[in-house]
This record gives C-alpha cells, structure tokens and sequence, in this order.
C-alpha cells in the first residue's frame, strides 16, 4: 500500500478559501502576551529545579496510573477468588464414601471375621456392621460415576476375596455361597471371570463332578481366551 | 572532619555546571515559548479551548515544554513539537473539564459567526473555528496540523505517536467533516 493511494483527495476551492484565512497568525494583544511571559517567568525564578511546576496533567497522569494499577490487582484478586469457589470440589463425608453395605440377612454363615490388624478401631468397625443404618445415610445421596464405580468395585473385590479365604480354608460350602451372592449383585461385574474359576474350585473341592464339568464348559464359551483356562483343565483333571 | 563538612557544604552550594546548564534550558525554552506564543494561542483556540483558559492552558504547555526540552532536536521544526503538546494538554483539559464542570455554569457561548463582523476575513476564521468544533479531536488535530500548519504527514504522525496510516485516514475523515461542517454553517449564515 503506498502512501499515495491513502492520500485524500485535495480539499475544495471554498473551504481552501476559508483555511487560507486562518493560517494568518494574528499576533496576541500585548498586555496578554506580557502576561504570559511573566507567568512563564515566575516560574522559572520560583522553581529552577523545576519539581514544584509540574502541571496538572502530569500529577493527573500519575494518579489514573495509581487508580489503574490499584484496580487490576483488585479484579484479579476478585477473579482468583471465583475460581477457588467455583473449582473446589464438594465435601465428600467419608463416613459415606467408603462404607460397605452389609450383606443381607439371608446369606449364611457369612460372618467371618477378617484379620483385626487395629485392635482399637476394631470395635467401632464392628459396630457399623451391626448397628442399623442411620437414617441419614438411607437418603439417597447424588455422587459422581466414578466415585460409585470404584465403590462397586471395592466390594466386588471384598466379596471374592472372601471366597478365595473360604476356599483356602476348605470351607467351599461358604465359598460357593459367596460366590453365588456375588453372582446376584454383580452378575456382569470385572471380576466374573475370576468369580467362576472359585465357583469350580468350590465345586471341585465338594466333589460335585457333574456341576464342576458343566461350569467348566461354561468358562470355555464365556472365556474363551482366558489365561485360566490352564487352570480350568487342571481342577477338572483332578477330580476323580 | 568539621572542615571536610564545611567545604563539602561550600562545594555543594555553588551552582555546577549543571545548574548552568539548566540556566540555559531555561532561557531556550522560554525564548521559544516567547517566539511561538502567537501561534500556541491559536492552535489551543484551534483545538478547542475556550478563550478564557487559553492563557492558563499555554502556560501549561510551556511547562512541559521546560519538562522535556532535553528530548526536543533542535534540528527540527519546533511547532510540530509545541503541537504535540498542546494537542495532549488541550485534550487532558477537555477530559477535566467535563468531569468537574457542572452543567450550571458551563459557558454558552454562540459560536456562530457574529453578522456584526463586517471583516470577511474575521468571520472566515471565526466560521472555521466553529467548524473545527465540530470534529473530534484526534482527527482535527491532524487536520489542524497538516491543512492549517502545512505539516507533513510523517511528522504529523510523529508528533501525536500515530501510525502514518492512521494519520492518513484521520485527515480524510476530517476533511469530510469540516467541508460538511463549513457547509452547513454557510447555510445557516445565509438564512441570517
């Protein structure tokens, strides 16, 4: 873009008329300019460090760069606040997040007491389990995906691993109890895969060829890739 | 040690060549506001301030001036220069005096040309003082300096820290509006 093309076209002849008038300086009266020079004067003798002259403008200047700074920091300051409100997560009790729900009175012989590793918080656990559940916790509480997944999961896991206690003690009647309970809460659970390879533990340990055989086909078509299988064949092998 | 105190509070009174210097500054900046008073006069007038803060308005641009003499070339134009400042004072004075003038003695005056001035040449700049009135001061600043001061437009636009297009476009626009503005004033002095 050159400077020729943003040149405006030239003014017309009236208003060139009426400029070239006022491009005459008229000299000022001189009481007026008297005035001024002695004004100017008087500051240069009050004031030849020149720092009490500063004009207003500057002093001005100065005091809107204040007011400026002043309010940046302020919606700054303001603005950090809303995003802490705004981020911060909700209080999440714990009492809530990690309480296990009890197993309902219909399973059997169910109660087997883990390994107390703190003798003092033993007897409170204890009595979460018994006690009925406070009215409080009955409500129905909105929590995220993630938090009820990995609750889910939590118990999944304490259930199996209840069973693989039950079948190294021997007690497969208990295993497979558990391993059915499992079954129902979490019939497509992550751990199913697992949850069968106890069921024919138990099976095995009971002697119940015919379910353990029958069991053994089923992992076969639900798993077929599984890493058990090995596993599988060899229980199956066992039995007389 | 009291006779080191002594002479450095003798050393420390004498002017230096520094006060000397300053003596200088002052007399330039006061021989060069004295030159262009006249034409500082007008171009506040111009940029429109009122004719009873005019005095007071020119005496703060010579303030500054004596502030910043040391970045003013002597090699170059000084009215470009004393624009600029008058320019940035005038529109500092403008914005105060909206915000602290209340509305009850704001000062009406009638800026259209009086019939009484018989002098064409009178009532040419008095009508092209109110035509300028009616362009926004950054615009009429470029026109007032290249049009009425016949500047160029590089220094124009080094004069009020604009870009030279942004001059080139300011200049355009405001001589559209002051050929409307002077248009419409003839108008109205005709029906007179």
């Amino acid at each position: 873009m050159k400077t020729e093309d943003t040149m405006p076209p030239p003014l017309s002849a009236a208003i060139e008329d009426l400029l070239a008038s006022e491009r005459v300086l008229v000299a000022q009266p001189e009481m007026v300019r008297a005035r001024a020079l002695a004004r100017a004067r008087e500051v240069l003798r009050d004031s030849p460090e020149g720092a009490r002259s500063r004009p207003r403008v500057a002093l001005a200047r100065g005091r809107r760069l204040v007011l400026a700074a002043a309010a940046g920091v302020a919606i700054l300051a303001g603005s950090a606040a809303a995003f802490q409100m705004i981020r911060r997560p909700a209080p999440v009790p714990h009492t809530e997040a990690f309480q296990v729900p009890r197993l309902p009175a219909a399973v059997p012989n169910l109660a087997v007491p883990a390994p107390v590793l703190d003798p003092v918080a033993a007897p409170a656990r204890a009595q979460e389990n018994v006690a009925p559940a406070s009215p409080k916790a009955e409500i129905p509480t909105h929590r995220p995906a993630s938090a009820r997944k990995r609750e889910g999961g939590l118990e999944e896991l304490r259930l199996l691993d209840q069973a693989r206690q039950s079948d190294a003690r021997g007690d497969y009647a208990t295993a497979l109890t558990v391993v059915a309970e499992h079954e129902r809460v979490f019939p497509a659970g992550r751990l199913s895969e697992e949850r069968e390879v106890l069921r024919l533990k138990a099976l095995v340990g009971l002697a119940r060829a015919s379910e353990a055989r029958h069991a053994a086909a089923r992992f076969h078509r639900q798993f077929p890739r599984s890493v058990l299988l090995q596993k599988i064949d060899d229980m199956l092998a066992s039995l007389p | 040690m009291m006779e080191v105190r002594n002479y450095l509070r003798l050393v420390s009174s004498q002017p230096g060549p520094r006060s000397v210097s300053r003596n200088a500054t002052d007399n330039a900046c006061l021989d060069a506001y004295q030159s262009e008073l006249d034409y500082l006069f007008r171009t506040l007038r111009r940029l429109g301030v009122r004719p009873a803060d005019v005095e007071d308005l020119a005496h703060e641009v010579f303030l500054v001036l004596r502030r910043t003499w040391s970045e003013y070339d002597p090699t170059r134009a000084l009215r470009p220069y004393l624009f600029g400042i008058a320019f940035r004072v005038a529109a500092s004075h403008r914005r105060r005096r909206w915000r602290e003038v209340p509305y009850a003695i704001i000062e009406r005056e009638d800026h259209a040309p009086c019939p009484e001035q018989t002098a064409l040449a009178k009532q040419a700049r008095a009508l092209v003082l109110v035509a300028l009135e009616r362009i926004p001061l950054p615009r009429r600043a470029v026109l007032v300096m290249h049009d009425l001061d016949e500047v160029s437009m590089h220094e124009v636009a080094a004069a009020l820290s604009i870009p030279l297009f942004t001059a080139y476009s300011r200049l355009r626009k405001a001589r559209r509006e002051l050929e409307a503005a002077a248009l419409h004033l003839q108008k109205r002095s005709d029906i007179r």
